[in-house]
């Protein structure tokens, strides 16, 4: 059991707040993309998800900020 | 030919990172204990890395069209990335110790003292599994971020070259040295290796969503511009005097 908690660890990594922002960052982008598929997409697209991902990142750091 | 440089120098740096991590584990055995048994225990751990690469890489490549193999690699490429970089940031801000593949070969070491040696001439399981576990899990993890830097045809070349010479160079250090090195800024390198991944998981991600990125390849020197500047940020924000950090390097409270 110990060895897949570390292959999980070794994958996952130490926090599920990543794994989780991170899908929900694709997820809410792939949104957008369906709700708005026009020019914007092109150049705002990339935005979006830099701008999720580093609100994942933020909020992984959260437990150790408080 | 920037994205050729940046792929090669990731997967330099992050397989230097791991097999460094291995190698400290592999030294501590050998070095407590008797070295062949670490030797056969690493070996049998590389023999499973080999064979989990030749099952995933084609079956990444080979199988998966071309949009949704780029929207996998970049969501993989994040999961490794982001959890570098986020270790990193605590580290950096003072939240928790510096990494040290030294002091992880000395406690390794110390735990290993523990054990009783079998008779001469019988097998050490306990040298062999530990040698094995170790090596294993870090060996996974350069599998799979090789695998995903190398998942496009360009960038087969650079992801492998950069994997060879950081394997290389890191087992010649081990065997010339017989102890990790002990001066390297591996948090800054760890540091970098979370730029460099989350850079392209962020292009490859964006990528498989459908995204063209503005100036096309030289917009990953833009995104990494834009992970050094948040990051830094976030470094700032959460920066602490070093004595406020356990030293078991966990996070601790203010």
């Amino acid at each position: 059991m110990s060895a897949l908690r570390a292959l999980q660890k070794v994958v996952f990594g130490e926090t599920w707040v990543l794994p989780i922002g991170i899908g929900l960052a694709v997820g809410i982008t792939a949104l957008a993309r369906t709700l708005e598929p026009g020019l914007w997409w092109q150049w705002g697209g990339g935005l979006l998800l830099v701008l999720l991902l580093l609100a994942a990142l933020w909020s992984s750091l959260g437990q150790a900020s408080r | 030919m920037m994205a050729y440089v940046l792929t090669m120098l990731g997967a330099a740096l992050a397989c230097t990172l791991e097999m460094l991590e291995a190698l400290a584990i592999v030294l501590a055995i050998a070095l407590t204990r008797r070295p062949r048994n670490a030797v056969v225990g690493a070996l049998a751990a590389v023999m499973a890395c080999l064979l989990l690469a030749a099952l995933v890489g084609p079956l990444l490549l080979d199988r998966i069209a071309r949009e949704p193999l780029r929207l996998l690699v970049g969501a993989a490429l994040l999961l490794f990335g982001l959890e570098w970089l986020r270790k990193a940031i605590l580290r950096l801000a003072g939240r928790r110790s510096r990494s040290s593949t030294f002091r992880e070969f000395v406690e390794e070491r110390e735990k290993l003292e523990r054990f009783s040696l079998p008779a001469p001439g019988r097998a050490d399981w306990v040298a062999r599994t530990i040698a094995f576990k170790g090596v294993l899990l870090e060996g996974v993890e350069v599998v799979l971020i090789v695998t995903a830097l190398a998942a496009h045809p360009w960038a087969r070349v650079p992801a492998l070259l950069g994997a060879g010479v950081s394997l290389v160079a890191t087992a010649a250090a081990g065997a010339l040295l017989h102890r990790p090195l002990r001066r390297l800024p591996e948090t800054h390198m760890k540091y970098a290796v979370g730029l460099f991944l989350t850079t392209f998981g962020t292009f490859f991600t964006g990528s498989g969503l459908g995204v063209r990125w503005p100036l096309g390849d030289a917009a990953l020197v833009v995104l990494i511009g834009v992970y050094v500047a948040a990051s830094q940020a976030m470094i700032a924000s959460l920066a602490r005097p070093p004595d406020h950090v356990s030293r078991a390097g966990e996070e601790v409270p203010a």
